[in-house]
């Protein structure tokens, strides 16, 4: 009688129909059955004629997982066709820990190929599980299967293989190599002694692996073995001796290598750049950073326009220490047709402060990316040469708003008044963000003509400009601008009496005290606070009486800062006006009061305080409550 | 403006006080510029106590930088109060100067390098 599941039964029989979309449909749902029937099909299927219910079977099996599953494909890595077996060796790797013990199984597998692939497999999966049956694998009769267990071990790097592994390479040539790459991975000490044996071995394969693996170990132990070999080996054995050197500093430090012959040297910190070391390649740019010369920026150069973020970064960092001394393989590195390293290169001309780039940075202005052509603009401002003002003033036109606004920013930098004609332009353009940059650069630039200017804009038809004018009044400071922010405060725009006043107020010139306390009286509530604001940051807590009469305010807002401002500076003059505040109608007011007399430590207030603690808002009656409190215990 | 110079063996400190504006910024420059004169190569200025700064005085931060520059020298600034650090958005000066938020950060980098350039 047959017990199957209808629905398994009918998907089994199609994985034998003709048509592949019934194969791949009863491929897709298989997975759902957690049987070893299904798990045998899919298997099957693996050696498919057609590829994508091959993939399909493959993806089923994978999130199936279970040691059942690895336990089929197991079976398969001995097949003789090539794509099951590597479709096999995928989904197990896939499966991961689950692998482990049908892997371990099979590397008794009577088949030569099976067991290599099954290290292979445990070598990527890397479970410290693997180890004992990895150890085991050693004694196999087949040398591919000990090189496969000997790298399984080093990359699974468990210390518990270092004496198996030493046994390795004390005792079978054909892996002694292996064996001792394994060992540096693993990197225990008790491998040193054997490392160093070899690092003069005649066969320079063996002898290349020892040196490398003590550079892998980086210990400092093995600096004083490595250098009394350079005298005696070859050029290889010695290029080998110094990257092992260089990985080690990576990690020790550059003491160890000061006594090293400087050509030879360098020629290993330039071979780093262009390995497969992340470490070592960080450490030959930082330590190229210290170096100067051609060769040394034309390596640096190299490894700009790495993927690794991280060595681009340091060598970002490294040119720009070094650059001024290669300032033509620096200039010739700006023919570049790859706009992402120009910007590096620009970048790192741009901390060298070097006039001698100059015209060729220059030369970018032209450049049709126009990214390129702002760091080209950024790049002369930040050099600071004079001679740049003609391409700037012509960037300062550019078709792109981004580039205008740096070359405008960077006249600011560089320039003088004469450069003020062509700011003023700036002022007009459409681009807030280009109007900002020339706004700044003529504060910066300063002079009777930028303040003539912003005195005429103080009434410009365009209401942006007067706010950028009377902030740009500000930011100038000098005496004679105080006039034309005082005339300001009546201008009928209240955003520019705000700004006039927030500018005198920076400028703490005490001629504005008097105009900005009528300020107080101003019709527009932001002006009024503005107001407030400034004769407290031009006369601190002295400002209060003369503050505290808008707390007769009729917007609650005005009232809320008054209150609030005179409690953070400490205006106990007005603490009489502020008791008053304790009755106002609005809730807001009445918790602001008390923690402002709070603030103050009013010991007078604290009757009325008590008085509305029977308040009906019970944020009043906490706020006066705490206030209370605090004021009692500071007492 | 008060102006307090400290003479250490990598860089002389300067810290500054008061408002650095029209009145103070030739005593900000010729002090400086002194002390580049006496051999000074790297400089540090401390900003933490100026309350006020304006055109003149970003003029002359410019003009101290193109002299430390003059003699291959290095100029950084630190401590800069809230109010100075607008106007150094403002004017995107904080592109071309160095600035550090503490005295230490500042002193760390003109000693951080070491120099093996003659190899």
């Amino acid at each position: 009688m047959n017990t199957k599941d209808p629905y398994l039964q009918s998907l089994l029989e199609k994985l034998d129909s003709t048509d592949t979309c019934e194969r791949e449909h009863a491929c897709l749902h298989l997975r759902e059955y957690a049987v070893d029937e299904a798990r045998a099909a899919l298997a099957a299927c693996l050696e498919d004629p057609d590829k994508g219910i091959r993939e399909l079977a493959a993806e089923s099996l994978s999130s199936m997982k279970g040691h059942e599953t690895a336990s089929i494909l197991t079976c398969l890595l001995g097949s003789e066709d090539i794509v099951t077996r590597n479709l096999a060796a995928e989904i197990l790797y896939k499966i991961g820990d689950d692998s482990v013990s049908a892997l371990l199984r099979s590397l008794t597998d009577s088949d030569k190929d099976t067991r290599k692939f099954s290290a292979d497999i445990l070598s990527l999966i890397g479970s410290r599980e693997a180890v004992p049956g990895l150890i085991d694998a050693l004694q196999d009769d087949s040398g591919n299967v000990v090189c496969s267990a000997v790298e399984a071990l080093g990359n699974i790097a468990d210390p518990d293989a270092v004496s198996a592994l030493i046994s390795v390479i004390e005792t079978n040539e054909s892996a002694k190599a292996q064996a001792a790459e394994a060992l540096g991975k693993i990197g225990d000490r008790e491998a040193f002694d054997v490392l160093v044996k070899n690092i003069s071995h005649e066969d320079c394969v063996i002898r290349f692996a020892a040196i490398e693996a003590l550079g892998n170990m980086q210990s400092a132990e093995a600096v004083p073995r490595l250098k009394s070999k350079l005298d005696t080996a070859d050029g290889a054995t010695r290029d080998m001796i110094y990257n092992a050197l260089i990985k080690i500093a990576s990690k020790s430090g550059r003491s160890i290598l000061e006594d090293l012959p400087v050509s030879q040297f360098r020629s290993c910190l330039f071979r780093s750049l262009e390995g497969d070391d992340k470490n070592s390649c960080l450490f030959a740019i930082r330590e190229l950073a210290h170096w100067q010369g051609e060769d040394v920026v034309s390596h640096l150069l190299s490894v700009l326009d790495s993927d690794d973020e991280d060595v681009r970064t340091a060598s970002i960092e490294a040119l720009r220490q070094n650059a001024v001394s290669a300032v033509n393989v620096i200039s010739d590195a700006l023919e570049s047709n790859s706009p992402r390293f120009l910007i590096d290169v620009l970048d790192t001309i741009s901390y060298t402060n070097n006039a001698g780039f100059a015209r060729h940075v220059g030369s970018l202005s032209e450049h049709e990316d126009p990214e390129v052509r702002e760091a080209a603009a950024r790049t002369l401002g930040k050099i600071g040469d004079r001679g740049s003002i003609g391409i700037l003033t012509k960037l300062a036109t550019d078709e792109i708003g981004h580039v205008r606004a740096v070359a405008l920013k960077a006249l600011g930098w560089v320039g003088d008044e004469s450069e003020v004609d062509q700011l003023i332009l700036g002022l007009d353009d459409p681009y807030p963000d280009v109007q900002e940059a020339a706004m700044g650069a003529m504060v910066l630039i300063g002079g009777q003509r930028v303040i003539e200017r912003f005195r005429e804009d103080l009434v410009h038809p365009n209401s942006r400009r007067q706010r950028l004018a009377v902030l740009a009044l500000g930011w100038i400071g000098e005496e004679q601008v105080i006039g034309p922010l005082i005339s300001a405060l009546e201008h009928p725009e209240w955003e520019v009496r705000r700004g006039a006043i927030e500018s005198l107020a920076r400028i703490a010139n005490q001629k504005a005290i008097e105009p900005i306390e009528h300020a107080l009286d101003d019709g527009e509530q932001q002006v009024r606070k503005a107001a407030v604001d400034g004769l407290v940051a031009l006369q601190g807590k002295d400002a209060g009486n003369q503050i505290a009469r808008l707390l007769d305010d009729p917007d609650v807002w005005v009232r809320f800062h008054v209150i609030n401002v005179l409690g953070s500076v400490g205006a106990v003059s007005a603490t009489e006006s502020l008791v008053q505040m304790l009755n106002d109608e609005n809730d807001i007011i009445r918790v602001a009061t008390a923690k402002a007399l709070s603030l103050l430590g009013a010991k007078q207030a604290v009757p009325w305080l008590r008085a509305i603690l029977s308040d009906d808002n019970p944020d009043v009656v906490d706020a006066a409550s705490k206030a209370v409190e605090e004021i009692e215990r500071s007492s | 403006m008060e102006i307090n110079s400290i003479i250490n063996e990598d860089y002389t400190t300067f810290q500054l006080e008061g408002r650095l504006d029209l009145n103070s910024s030739s005593e900000v420059k010729q002090r400086v510029k002194g002390s580049l004169d006496d051999g000074a190569i790297n400089v540090i200025l401390d900003l933490s106590n100026v309350e006020f700064i304006n055109s003149s005085g970003l003029g002359t931060l410019v003009s101290i930088l193109k002299d430390v520059r003059m003699v291959q020298g290095k100029l950084v600034l630190c401590c800069l109060a809230q109010y100075v650090q607008e106007i150094f958005e403002i004017t995107q000066l904080s592109h071309i100067f160095e600035i550090f938020q503490s005295e230490e950060e500042a002193a760390a980098s003109m000693v951080g390098g070491y120099v093996n350039a003659s190899k």
